[in-house]
């Protein structure tokens, strides 16, 4: 897999090369967080996570071509509610899809620390924002490397499925799968900057996986109390977001009542909260002594 | 004139003092170290040395003082410090499953030096240290003596201006040991480099360094040219080494010496007749006619100055604790 990410296009020009400035270091450690984990063993086991519930929930999904080839409404908001409900039981759900982002990001701060190898880093000319930000970079790089083949997957099993051409107009194009990308990656960067900052704030890998499913399981716990308290924005659960965004993604869904302004504000906090989380752990990481 | 002054100086601490909860590991130190020189920190295990280096390279923020490093704060001004300081840690960790070279290459990168760059500089100080054999090397399966090279080779990257190195002989085997201390005196010598190196170790601070400060329960107690501090020091307990050591212990004896027979080695305190006993022992051997084959000191005057200001300050702490 290094081989491959080695032979990828990169930029080359003279800017880049000499550019001295703050963030230099940024893709360096982003480059070296994506090598080190594709290394690992608990890589692989994420992605076989990441293949395998895809197939298997296909196997069990019984979306009839004839349904969607008539192309009724009806039938779009079926196919395209299974592909919803596939990205939400893969990547959203309280369950395997979140564990295994926290185990893949909560040793990222921890880890060095515990092993020493923090040390390194911190003697070298390197802001500690672009540590965080560099590992942060880096595990949403993997993550992608993980959520790109499923959702190339999914896209392509339904199309065979449903005995559509690509790209189908009735279930989504190439488009849609990047937004949707795009949206989910926001969801998961949430997690991920949460477990890096309960990573920086406690210095020990158990300590940051415990605390990062302890606080996935209350907000999950407090969603749920909400929706049976009959609230109708849920904005805690990452299942309801993903209902209210994903319709404008694709393109034939009734929205829920968001209009699309509400969308903007959607993804603008999508993008502050692990921001937000991401300033915290810079914080911490800054004030934290060599003991 | 001033700033003459303060560039002669390329470490300037004042009144520093470090509390772990409310136990001070360093306590009110202030010292100056001159640039260009090769600076040993000397002092017994928890004298405050490792707490003293991680201050001056902004591991850890001071309780209160200051610390001058080229005109930089090390806590406040961390980034633009280890552009001019390497710095090696006692035991210092690697990624255990990395290659030497891609290690090293990551570490230039970090420093500042691009692709190809990095290469080039990775592969020159890896020579330096004498590893090139071990580009390809897994890092987890070098020597501890291997590991400590890598150390050396990080911390030079960059070719900084000041190298900090904390106890960089503690976990080597003899031989690794004296490749270390010739390594870090050649590097001050080629490099002009002002070297910063801590141990407990006496011999080697008295090989490596031209400079010293003596560190006793978190304070400086002594800090200078270590020509000059040792100048005037001189042992109380010599050691004779003659034909007739029977004969010869006797008759110091009766000329009123304190000496101990210990097999054919004579130890002799003088006390306070150092001059006296270099015109005494020649002629009693030469009237005698003993062969005197030998007259040295116990021990050497870096060992004298550390345990004379190390046994003052232990003293002063008892007398003080009797006191209370």
């Amino acid at each position: 897999m290094s081989k491959i990410l080695d032979k990828l296009p990169k930029l080359n020009t003279d800017f880049f090369k000499n550019y001295d400035g703050y963030g230099r270091n940024i893709p360096i450690i982003a480059r070296d967080v994506i090598s080190s984990s594709i290394r690992e063993k608990r890589f692989y086991l994420a992605a076989i996570y990441f293949v395998l519930i895809p197939v298997v929930l296909n196997l069990f999904n019984n979306i009839g071509a004839n349904i969607v080839q008539s192309g009724s409404g009806i039938a779009l908001y079926y196919a395209q509610t299974a592909v919803l409900q596939e990205f939400k039981a893969i990547y959203i759900s309280f369950f395997l899809g979140q564990i295994l982002l926290v185990i893949l990001a909560s040793d990222l701060i921890a880890g060095e620390v515990e092993t020493g190898t923090m040390s390194l880093l911190k003697t070298k000319p390197i802001y500690d924002s672009e540590i965080i930000l560099g590992k942060f970079l880096g595990s949403m790089g993997v993550i992608s490397i993980l959520d790109l083949p499923a959702l190339i997957y999914i896209y392509f099993s339904y199309l065979t499925k449903l005995d559509a051409t690509w790209p189908s107009a009735y279930l989504g194009t190439l488009d849609e799968i990047i937004m949707a990308l795009i949206v989910l990656l926001l969801l998961q960067s949430i997690i991920v900057a949460m477990t890096i900052m309960l990573s920086t704030i406690f210095a020990k890998t158990l300590y940051a996986i415990l605390s990062s499913l302890l606080a996935l399981f209350i907000l999950s716990t407090i969603s749920s109390s909400m929706v049976a308290a009959g609230e109708e924005y849920n904005y805690l659960s990452f299942e309801w977001l993903l209902d209210a965004i994903m319709p404008h993604i694709f393109y034939h869904l009734e929205p829920m009542e968001i209009e699309l302004a509400g969308l903007f504000s959607f993804i603008g906090v999508l993008i502050l909260i692990p921001g937000l989380l991401l300033f915290i752990a810079v914080v911490f990481l800054r004030r934290r002594e060599a003991i | 004139m001033e700033e003459k002054i303060m560039n002669d100086y390329v470490v300037q601490i004042r009144n520093l003092s470090k509390f772990m909860g409310q136990k001070p590991i360093v306590l009110d130190m202030s010292l100056d170290i001159p640039r260009g020189t090769l600076f040993g920190l000397l002092g017994p295990n928890g004298a405050g040395k490792t707490t003293s280096i991680r201050l001056m390279t902004g591991r850890l923020r001071p309780t209160s003082g200051s610390v001058d490093l080229l005109g930089l704060s090390p806590w406040r001004d961390r980034v633009e410090l280890f552009k001019k300081v390497g710095y090696l840690a006692q035991n210092p960790s690697f990624p255990k499953d990395s290659t030497v070279i891609k290690f090293t290459t990551y570490m230039a990168k970090l420093r500042g030096f691009n692709r190809q760059e990095a290469l080039l500089e990775a592969r020159h100080q890896l020579s330096q240290v004498g590893l090139e054999r071990f580009e390809h090397s897994i890092v987890g399966k070098l020597s501890g003596g291997e590991q400590q090279r890598l150390g050396f080779a990080n911390c030079l990257i960059g070719s900084p201006e000041i190298l900090i190195l904390d106890e960089p002989t503690s976990s080597l085997d003899p031989e690794g040991r004296v490749y270390v201390m010739e390594l870090i005196a050649k590097l001050a010598k080629d490099n002009n480099q002002t070297v910063i190196v801590s141990s407990h170790i006496l011999p080697e601070i008295q090989r490596m360094t031209n400079h010293i400060a003596i560190m006793s329960e978190g304070r400086v107690l002594v800090s200078g040219n270590m020509r000059e501090l040792t100048k005037n020091i001189f042992d109380r307990e010599y050691e004779v080494e003659t034909s007739h050591p029977k004969e010869l212990s006797d008759i110091l004896i009766e000329e009123g010496y304190k000496v101990v027979l210990d097999n054919s080695t004579i130890v002799v305190d003088v006390g306070t007749r150092l001059r006296q006993i270099w015109r005494d022992l020649p002629k009693i051997c030469n009237d005698n006619n003993f062969e005197l084959r030998s007259f040295t000191p116990m021990r050497d005057s870096l060992e004298n100055l550390f345990l004379k200001y190390v046994s003052q300050r232990e003293l002063k702490v008892e007398h003080r604790g009797v006191e209370l």
